[in-house]
């Protein structure tokens, strides 16, 4: 199962849109996953995620080299179908792997 | 799901401010009298914005300061300034935005309000609608406009 962190700074508004748009999107791709809600903070030592997506710029890095992605296209609408296209083909790669 | 409420009280239209705190102040004073938030609430608003700024590069540039704590009732307000205050941009917090639309939110539990969320992220991204946002001469045709946009999701 595909298990993605979704990382923001205060944690509502921004982390509900994107999360809940993007278990639309897996779920359409019919991808089993889990979404576990973050701080930014947390970032670094994040252990049990295949994937992070974050809704704020943030120069954090994850000690295990788990890759992270900028979804703020997600909640504003720009650059959308370019993220969601990446999304996908990261995540295709993530579950090839296993 | 439950609905989010505002009202007449908490539109804004051509708000007379000069900086974040006094556009901060005077918004959270009235969620405070109205009971919708705790005497913390403006300071924990300024704080998230300083750290996680919420300046977005829509098509009119806005900003969502929102936080969740010292929140009793989720609600929002709408404000539209006179002249342009500073935002950081959340994509970009190095950059500044000049925004004169102000979606200030406080919400209790997110998980209650993702549709009205998501519904509002679509009004973000409308030109449209920020223009007749921006356009609004007063309090009332603000809450006309959230009214139409936001039919069936606000209380």
């Amino acid at each position: 199962m595909l298990r993605l962190v979704v990382a923001c700074g205060g944690g509502i508004f921004t982390t509900t849109v994107v999360t809940d748009r993007i278990k639309e999107i897996l779920r359409k791709e019919r991808i089993q996953h889990s979404v576990t809600p973050h701080k930014i903070t947390e970032i670094a030592g994040i252990m049990d995620a295949d994937l992070i997506i974050v809704t704020g710029k943030t120069s954090a890095t994850n000690r295990m080299g788990i890759p992270i992605m900028l979804g703020m296209a997600l909640f504003t609408g720009v650059g959308e179908s370019e993220f969601i296209e990446e999304f996908l083909k990261k995540v295709k790669e993530i579950e090839g792997s296993k | 799901m439950s609905k989010l409420t505002t009202s007449l009280e908490f539109m804004m239209a051509n708000l007379n401010v000069s900086s974040q705190e006094e556009l901060f102040d005077a918004i959270c004073r009235m969620a405070e009298e109205t009971g919708f938030v705790l005497p913390g609430f403006c300071r924990e608003l300024t704080a998230r914005e300083k750290e996680f700024p919420t300046g977005l590069q829509t098509p009119i540039p806005i900003a969502i300061p929102h936080v969740g704590t010292s929140c009793v009732k989720s609600f929002f307000s709408l404000a539209t300034l006179k002249q342009p205050i500073l935002f950081n941009n959340m994509a970009d917090p190095e950059e500044s935005l000049p925004v004169r639309i102000v979606f200030l939110f406080g919400i209790v539990d997110p998980s209650e309000q993702v549709n009205i969320l998501r519904k509002l992220s679509e009004i973000f991204q409308k030109k449209e609608t920020l223009e007749a946002i921006s356009k609004a001469k007063s309090n009332i045709e603000l809450m006309e406009i959230m009214n139409h946009e936001l039919k069936g999701y606000i209380a």
